[in-house]
């Protein structure tokens, strides 16, 4: 049962939690964005782009009782990054200058990646990061109009957490829908049963339409794993049917290991 | 702003390790071209207006190309020569490195520069048969060739892009009609459902090949954007199924021998014929099933 707004449209919102106990948290993501009613009186959000409403609904426990969590967004095939605070991103360094770097995160602007925002940076422990270098960061300001900044530390506990210079591997493009995908399905285990289970291949995410893989025992599960993600990005191959998936790896030729 | 968004240091370093072992990111061989899908409008739809239009992808590279006709009068040096002329076009829709101001890359002057060379200057149309009367009248053909998107090699896919839709474009049939009460002579322009429209007169089929060279002397070819940006010089050869070398280009890179350039041409020789049988039979299937000429 999906919804299928037009840019302007008002989003459906999730209904109250049946259990008056359980609270309820609603996350907007991608092509939602805040408006008011035509009274001016209430704040409501309306689509910005068009496509199916997503959500996944889920019950967590928090320390405040059950909660239901949501998240919306609509799904648009497009390459184009918008920022939105707290999202996680792979950018490459594209210049430097004395207050920290310029990183290029597919958005319509570059970002700021200030020398301070590293597990640790000082004064004197300063991050050394050439061009060209990619680094896994989070987004932590992105208004309209300015220049987004992105960090390499989680704001929760200071610490790296994963965040930083992303060293070996390779770093793929492919659509925003994709990286949604990877991190909002079981995509990626499915894809990964194709490998024998000590095979192991390191899968960085993000959502700005990159992904960072990598293996330590060799290139071509890289190789073939890219192939696969662009063939599905592409709408060649579909996950959810693994047989149609290992005929299709088989067909193309494609190595495994 | 036109970007230039550097090649990550690992990417440059992991297509490198691969390429040392023989593989490249999408399963080709070092040698290997990736695959050409030549596509002409609907011809149920479209019959005489889709002629002279084709589309064109290799891989993820995009190419539409589209031929029109024009009559005009001959440039008064050279009378008995029709005229041709072509555009092309990199719009921001091809991909992120052209996000540009309407300013116009480097690249894209050479990509310009280098179609003309391939296919005006390689007399590939026989301009003389363009004419009507001598002095007067001549025809103006006009090639436009749209990059749709990018993924390297946008040279070869828009030359042979633009050699399709040139040997696909039926011109109307012109005649001239005088008058008797001495007024200036009339150019009918025979619709194309009164008279068939005729195809354009084709000297050869050039078409461009291109090499990359990477460190530690590997070549290959039909680069992708990524792999012609870690390359160390690309080189163009502009070939016929006849084994006639049209244009060789090497724009910067580094030095090569004469041995080495020799063998490049005679891969290049095999790669252009198989390019050629395939446009070929793509431009027979589209014959067979477009109705021109009704009798």
């Amino acid at each position: 049962m999906t919804t299928f707004v037009l840019p302007g449209d008002v989003i459906p919102l999730p209904a109250d939690p049946v259990d008056p106990s359980t609270s309820q948290s609603i996350t907007f993501g991608p092509g939602i964005g805040a408006s008011t009613s035509k009274t001016g009186s209430e704040a409501i959000s309306v689509a910005t782009k068009m496509g199916p409403v997503h959500n996944t609904a889920k019950r967590r426990k928090t320390k405040d009782g059950p909660t239901e969590v949501n998240r919306l967004w609509v799904e648009v095939q497009s390459k184009r990054y918008v920022p939105a605070p707290g999202e996680d991103v792979i950018g490459i360094i594209v210049q430097k200058h004395a207050e920290g770097f310029r990183v290029d995160i597919g958005a319509a602007q570059l970002a700021q990646l200030g020398q301070f925002a590293f597990e640790g940076a000082s004064k004197k422990t300063k991050p050394r990061l050439d061009n060209g270098t990619v680094v896994h960061a989070r987004v932590s300001l992105a208004n309209r109009d300015m220049e987004p900044e992105i960090e390499c530390v989680d704001p929760k506990d200071g610490k790296s957490n994963g965040y930083g210079e992303l060293k070996g591997g390779l770093m793929v493009t492919c659509s925003l829908q994709l990286c949604r995908r990877v991190l909002s399905t079981r995509m990626m285990g499915e894809i990964m049963t194709l490998w024998p289970l000590n095979t192991q291949i390191t899968v960085a995410p993000a959502m700005n339409g990159r992904i960072w893989l990598n293996c330590e025992s060799g290139i071509l599960p890289v190789i073939g794993l890219k192939r696969i993600l662009e063939a599905i990005d592409a709408g060649e191959v579909d996950w959810e049917n693994m047989d149609a998936l290992q005929g299709w790896v088989k067909r193309e030729g494609i190595v495994l290991n | 702003m036109p970007r230039d968004i550097p090649v990550p240091t690992i990417n440059r370093s992991f297509v490198q390790a691969a390429l040392e072992k023989g593989h490249r990111l999408d399963g080709r061989r070092p040698l290997e071209r990736r695959r050409l899908l030549i596509q002409f409008p609907d011809p149920e739809e479209t019959s005489v207006s889709g002629l002279g239009r084709v589309e064109v992808s290799l891989g993820k590279t995009k190419v539409l190309a589209r031929v029109s006709a024009e009559l005009t009068n001959p440039r008064s040096d050279r009378p008995f020569e029709g005229l041709l002329s072509i555009t092309s076009e990199i719009g921001p829709l091809a991909g992120e490195a052209f996000h540009g101001e309407g300013r116009t890359t480097e690249e894209e002057v050479i990509l310009t520069r280098l179609l003309e060379k391939a296919i005006r200057r390689s007399e590939a149309v026989d301009r003389e048969a363009l004419c009507v009367v001598a002095g007067e009248k001549v025809w103006h053909i006009k090639l436009h060739i749209h990059f749709l998107s990018s993924d390297g090699n946008l040279i070869d896919a828009g030359c042979l892009a633009g050699m399709t839709a040139l040997r696909h474009f039926r011109r109307p049939e012109v005649e001239r009609l005088d008058r008797d009460d001495g007024m200036a002579a009339i150019w009918k322009v025979y619709p194309t459902d009164e008279r068939a429209p005729v195809p354009l007169s084709i000297h050869h089929t050039p078409l461009c090949v291109t090499f990359a060279y990477l460190e530690g002397n590997l070549l290959l070819l039909d680069p992708t954007s990524q792999e012609s940006q870690i390359a160390s010089g690309t080189l163009t050869l502009t070939l016929n199924a006849q084994r006639e070398l049209c244009v060789l280009s090497k724009a910067g890179g580094n030095p090569l021998g004469v041995e080495e350039l020799m063998k490049v041409v005679t891969l290049g020789v095999d790669v252009v014929r198989e390019m050629t049988s395939e446009m070929e039979s793509a431009l027979k299937a589209d014959e067979a099933v477009r109705i021109v000429d009704v009798r």
